[in-house]
């Protein structure tokens, strides 16, 4: 009885019915009816394996104390050694925060910043502006991580930096950007955002080129104005590749990559600096110590993994495709 | 009926005034993302053409005052350039047209729900992703299979890039089922609807994923750089590298080989960057085309 | 029981694709085998035709197509000549060589028999663990068989030396290479003479800053042009007494940061920064600023490798910058010092060393590899890869000196300049018997780089650095830490107690094992 009074009949949910093993007949019938489903995949199938799969077997690399001559054969096995190095190490807590420090900002300010840039372009209408426009934005994706450095530290620095000369101007102090540990995490931020987000764009683009012209139509119709048809037309139809973008995104939430912060790292301001990539630079490759890498790796890797199938699931509960 | 063609009316006449506010905004955002991406472009284009001196002395500028091809002359004087030019046109188009085989054909099954073993490939992709054997693993593999010194390997290597199948899987995921049906109606089998229908539906994704892939093939130097050994074959990033380092002196270790005379250095950098750049530069508008809206009109109907 | 046998077949199916593919790589033997065949049937055996010994070789190319073009072969040809040694070389790019040495030595089967190696790594002293080198101090010291190389500096092979092996093959550098320059023109400005003393050091940095050198009535100068690079700092250390990384106090090896001097020397850099004698943002500028800093005049010393000093110099001769006005100087000058305190920073002594790989299997195959560095390291050598051939690179002139035929031109020198990556220089970084007229400033270099020898603060502990496995380990992380502190300190983020919660930490994440492992061995 609810409380009008109505009966109401609760309905119970059917029992979840157990898949009954298909017969190995009914698969051998599926396959040869869709033989060319099976025959396409077969080119990835053996480059997966050939290429992918066998050399993970490296990962074995990560439990012993590998020296190249001696081999994967002849290096001495060691466990967990080097993972307990990693995770007792002093340095550990340090390098793990500023690493998802830089990771969280990024995902909330760079993440969505080709997301909007995209919707925005979108509603230009004049094509050879918004042409020109797009042509522009691509074009620090393919300078070189070193050159941005270098111009950031023209645009920034104390001495003659343009932006610290118009910070003058306003209140009559230098801001020292490059050096302070509190502006590092929005500097490396900012570089992301204005070298990657013109080519971010691009496939948020691709996805609204497929949006079916007809449903604009049909809002317009409706009496809805550019707000409205953004939000209940654009969004929706790049919502399953920005809701993919951002489970791949999660998955490397460990990674910041490593060029980038080691260009902008310095002695004043390493205490936030320090990421995993950086700190098994350091510690990995220029004493060519290819254990402790590998087993900081893996370590990445499997968090990775973790965060990728959480958010999927996260997702299919929201009723999302996610990635299966 | 009146009523309704006032009111629209009346929503695009309010609609005009704020759509004008917003257009400004729009246009003046996307102005200045553009100008923020290009000027600085536009310094190190200007730079490449400019002095040591005057690099030296200014911070910024977008036209030198004294032109100077120095820096050219130098990258291109030995020839290695074109050579690396060459091969890396070669990787880029042969690499992309592998990619895109082995892509599309790999997403399109996985893209079908109905799929048995679905889930097992799937996750054998995504595991690809995150985890992987290291450089000298891979590396002993490589020559073990007799793939080393080879474009066929470099470009087998990475004949897939899971991040991209996943983006093209759930484009074709997301084509209407209709299509599939319609056609399976008209006797189509599988290859049949993929070939003939839905590849032609997805241009722009397949405009895009091509264009990632030749971008990374392009900038590739890694890889060359491991996988390759004879100088011959030597990609275009390799050779400019190459030129940068040597021009910042960096071969400097007390030996004096003023040999080579004082190369332009900060130019040189510059110069590198205009030339690695500009190539995959003037791919992007060809392509942009693509990503047009109404592809997808009369899709169903037709 | 069913999914079982699928899952059987599918395993099965798998074994048979991965195998097709083996198969498929035994069929390319052929092709990997011409790749990788020369190297085999090179040290199969050690003379070939004309008696010429067969070698192989991996060294570093630094500009691309090495040993190519006009006259490349007739280059090659008198190499073989003259070191009765037939090499087939390895190129390695410069730049990915640490990557490509790993893979190297993941690769008995295909290493050569020489191999260049840029630094001291855990990667190579596990290998020399693991035998993959020759001991050379049983064959180096025939100074019959090696004129050359028996001489070579024991001191510096002490730092090639694993478990009492000697694996390496240095090659040399000159050891008196820092020291300091600075702005002629500017001191007889300001009446100052050439610095002595730290006083004299420090007088000069303020003058430079605050008196107007340049005469143009702006503050724009600085003393001492310093950026991120902290390389200078260690130098200056050194006029205070302190040692070369470690010194040695009361017979133990104690790591410098633990001495009084450096605390005094850390003070004398702090009071410079706080009274504005370098730049404010010295931590953060890169390294490209560094030189550029003193030839666009706004800085006045330079402090590192001597030759960094005279390219600066001749930046302004090329260039015609002008001196100051009212002094005697025409135009911007440097002048070089070895020493102050008479003190300066010695250099390890080499820059990378040969290994000779167990890939040379028999003694015969080592003493055809000695042979070819001990030849290479003749004058003639010396002269023909640095310079070319005789009559078509270069030619003699009235005074006997050599004259450049092709200087500046890339193209030509690529026959014959990518072999100086061959050559050791032991025991001399120049040919004695002929060479380029040196100007002014090239000569006044190579006085003061000899001047310093006897001057230059060497490491003690050197050699044990490269036994020490914590080091090996972590050695990069503790050079950062007490390398950052000493910048946090002299920048006034940190204070004394910072600089000792510093190498406290130091010590706790290995500092302190270090210190044990080395003196161990030194004892």
């Amino acid at each position: 009885m609810d409380q009008n009074g109505a009966v109401v009949t609760r309905v119970k949910p059917l029992p979840k019915i157990k898949k009954t093993k298909k017969s190995q007949q009914e698969t051998l019938k599926y396959v040869k009816q869709h033989k060319w489903l099976y025959l396409m995949l077969i080119p990835g199938l053996m480059y997966l394996i050939i290429f992918r799969y066998i050399p993970m077997g490296g990962i074995i690399i990560a439990f012993q104390k590998f020296n190249p001559f001696s081999g994967l054969s002849g290096s001495e096995w060691v466990g967990l050694y080097y993972f307990k190095m990693l995770f007792t190490s002093p340095d550990f807590p340090r390098v793990l925060i500023n690493t998802l420090g830089i990771s969280m900002l990024s995902l909330i300010f760079y993440f969505p910043a080709p997301i909007v840039l995209a919707l925005l372009l979108n509603e230009i209408k004049h094509q050879k502006y918004k042409r020109t426009v797009q042509t522009f934005i691509y074009i620090p994706h393919f300078i070189s991580l070193v050159i941005v450095a270098s111009l950031t530290y023209q645009l920034l620095n104390i001495n003659d930096g343009i932006i610290n000369q118009v910070v003058q101007m306003l209140t009559g102090k230098t801001i020292n950007f490059l050096g302070k540990p509190e502006y590092f995490r929005g500097l490396i931020i900012g570089q992301s955002i204005w070298k990657e987000t013109g080519y971010g764009t691009i496939i948020f683009l691709a996805a609204l080129a497929g949006v079916d012209v007809s449903l604009y139509e049909a809002a317009r119709v409706d009496g809805a104005g550019r707000w409205k048809m953004m939000w209940h037309v654009t969004l929706p139809a790049i919502r399953g590749t920005i809701i993919i973008m951002l489970i791949l995104r999660v998955g490397s939430i460990l990674n910041t990559g490593f060029e980038q912060i080691f260009l902008m790292k310095n002695a004043l301001n390493s205490s936030v600096a320090e990421v995993f990539d950086t700190y098994v630079y350091t510690k990995g490759i220029i004493n060519a110590q290819y254990s402790y890498s590998t087993a900081t790796g893996l370590f990445k890797s499997v968090v990775g993994m973790i965060m990728v199938l959480s958010a999927n699931k996260l997702a299919k509960k929201a009723g999302e495709s996610g990635i299966y | 009926m009146a009523e309704q063609v006032i009111r629209s009316n009346k929503n695009k006449i309010k609609g005009s005034k704020t759509d004008c506010v917003t257009n400004m905004i729009i246009y003046s955002v996307a102005g200045l993302a553009g100008l923020g991406t290009l000027l600085p472009f536009l310094y190190v284009l200007a730079g490449s053409f400019a002095t040591e001196q005057e690099l030296t002395e200014k911070a910024f500028f977008i036209i030198p005052t004294v032109i100077s091809t120095n820096a050219y002359k130098y990258i291109f004087e030995t020839g290695e350039i074109f050579n690396g030019l060459k091969n890396s046109i070669f990787l880029t188009v042969v690499g992309t047209a592998v990619n895109m085989f082995f892509t599309t054909t790999f997403a399109y099954p996985l893209a079908k729900s109905h799929l048995r073993g679905r889930k097992f490939f799937l996750n054998m992709v995504i595991i690809t992703m995150l985890f992987n054997g290291g450089m000298i693993p891979t590396f002993l593999w490589i020559k073990e299979i007799g793939l080393y010194n080879s474009y066929a390997g470099l470009i087998l290597m990475v004949a897939i890039s899971p991040f991209n199948m996943i983006i093209v899987k759930n484009f074709f995921q997301e084509l209407p089922a209709e299509l599939e049906e319609a056609a399976r109606i008209d006797g189509c089998n599988d290859l049949q609807i993929f070939t003939k229908i839905v590849l032609p539906l997805s241009k722009p994704v397949i405009a895009s994923i091509s264009l990632f892939y030749a971008v990374g093939h392009w900038n590739n130097y890694f890889g060359p750089m491991i996988y390759l050994k004879d100088t011959h074959k030597e990609t275009v990033q390799i050779v400019l590298r190459r030129i940068v380092l040597l021009a910042a002196g960096v071969q400097a270790d007390g030996m004096d080989f003023d040999i080579m005379g004082t190369p332009p250095d900060k130019a040189v950098k510059m110069a590198a960057t205009v030339v690695a750049t500009v190539p995959i530069l003037i791919v992007y508008p060809f392509v942009q085309k693509y990503f047009t809206k109404g592809v997808m009109v009369g899709a169903v109907k037709g | 029981m069913k999914k079982f046998k699928k899952s059987i077949t599918l395993i099965l199916a798998l074994a048979l694709i991965i195998s097709m593919f083996a198969g498929c790589g035994k069929d390319d033997e052929g092709s990997k085998g011409s790749n990788s065949g020369l190297n085999e049937t090179e040290n199969a055996s050690a003379s070939d035709e004309n008696g010429l010994a067969q070698i192989s070789m991996m060294t570093f190319d630094f500009e691309g197509s090495p040993l190519s073009g006009d006259h490349a072969q007739e280059v090659v040809t008198t190499m073989e000549e003259h070191t009765q040694t037939k090499v087939d070389f390895s190129w390695v790019p410069s730049d990915n060589y640490d990557e490509r040495l790993g893979l190297t030595l993941a690769s008995p089967d295909d290493m050569p028999m020489i191999i260049a190696v840029p630094s001291m790594t855990s990667a190579i002293t596990s290998a020399a663990e693991a035998g993959a080198f020759w001991d050379l101090n049983d064959f180096m010291f025939d100074s019959e068989k090696y004129p050359n190389l028996s001489q070579a500096n024991q001191n510096v092979n002490k730092s090639l030396t694993v478990n009492d092996q000697l694996i390496g093959v240095y090659r040399a550098r000159p050891i008196g290479r820092l020291g300091m320059g600075y702005r002629a023109d500017w001191a007889e400005a300001l009446g100052i003479d050439e610095p002595e003393t730290i006083e004299d050091l420090y007088d000069m940095m303020y003058q430079f800053t605050y008196n107007d050198p340049d005469g143009n009535g702006e503050d724009d100068t600085y003393g001492l042009s310093l950026c991120k690079y902290t390389g200078p700092l260690d130098v200056v250390q050194t006029y205070f007494g302190v040692g070369n990384e470690w010194t040695e106090v009361d017979g133990k090896l104690v790591p410098v940061h633990q001495t009084p001097e450096y605390m005094e020397a850390l003070k004398w850099m702090k009071k410079m920064y706080d009274d504005g004698l370098v730049y404010a943002d010295w931590a953060v500028r890169d390294t490209a600023t560094w030189q550029d800093d003193v030839k666009n005049g706004e800085c006045g010393i330079f402090i590192d490798v001597l030759d960094g000093s005279r390219r600066i110099w001749d930046y302004f001769v090329n260039n015609e910058i002008p001196a100051v006005d009212g002094t005697s100087y025409e135009l911007a000058t440097m002048n070089l010092v070895g020493t102050i305190n008479d003190k300066t920073l010695a250099t390890s002594g080499y820059n990378g060393f040969f290994v000779i790989t167990k890939a040379a299997k028999t003694e015969e195959d080592v003493a055809a590899c000695l042979n070819f560095l001990d030849k290479m390291s003749d004058d003639a050598m010396i002269t023909l890869s640095s310079y070319g051939l005789e009559g078509i690179h270069w030619q003699k002139d009235e005074n006997g000196n050599l004259e450049n035929l092709v200087a500046g031109d890339a193209v030509a020198a690529k026959a014959f300049a990518a072999l100086n990556q061959t050559v050791a220089y032991i025991p001399n970084m120049k040919a004695t018997d002929i060479g380029p007229e040196m100007t002014e400033r090239l000569i006044i270099e190579e006085e003061v780089k000899a001047s310093n020898v006897d001057y230059a603060v060497f490491n003690p502990a050197a050699a044990y650095i490269v036994n020490s496995e914590t080091y090996s380990l972590s050695g990069a992380n503790l050079d950062e830490i007490i390398d950052n502190a000493r910048t946090q300190y002299i920048s006034g983020e940190i204070d004394e107690d910072g600089l000792q919660a510093a190498w406290a930490n130091w010590e706790t994440q290995g500092g302190q094992a270090v210190i044990e492992e080395i003196n161990a061995q030194h004892n």
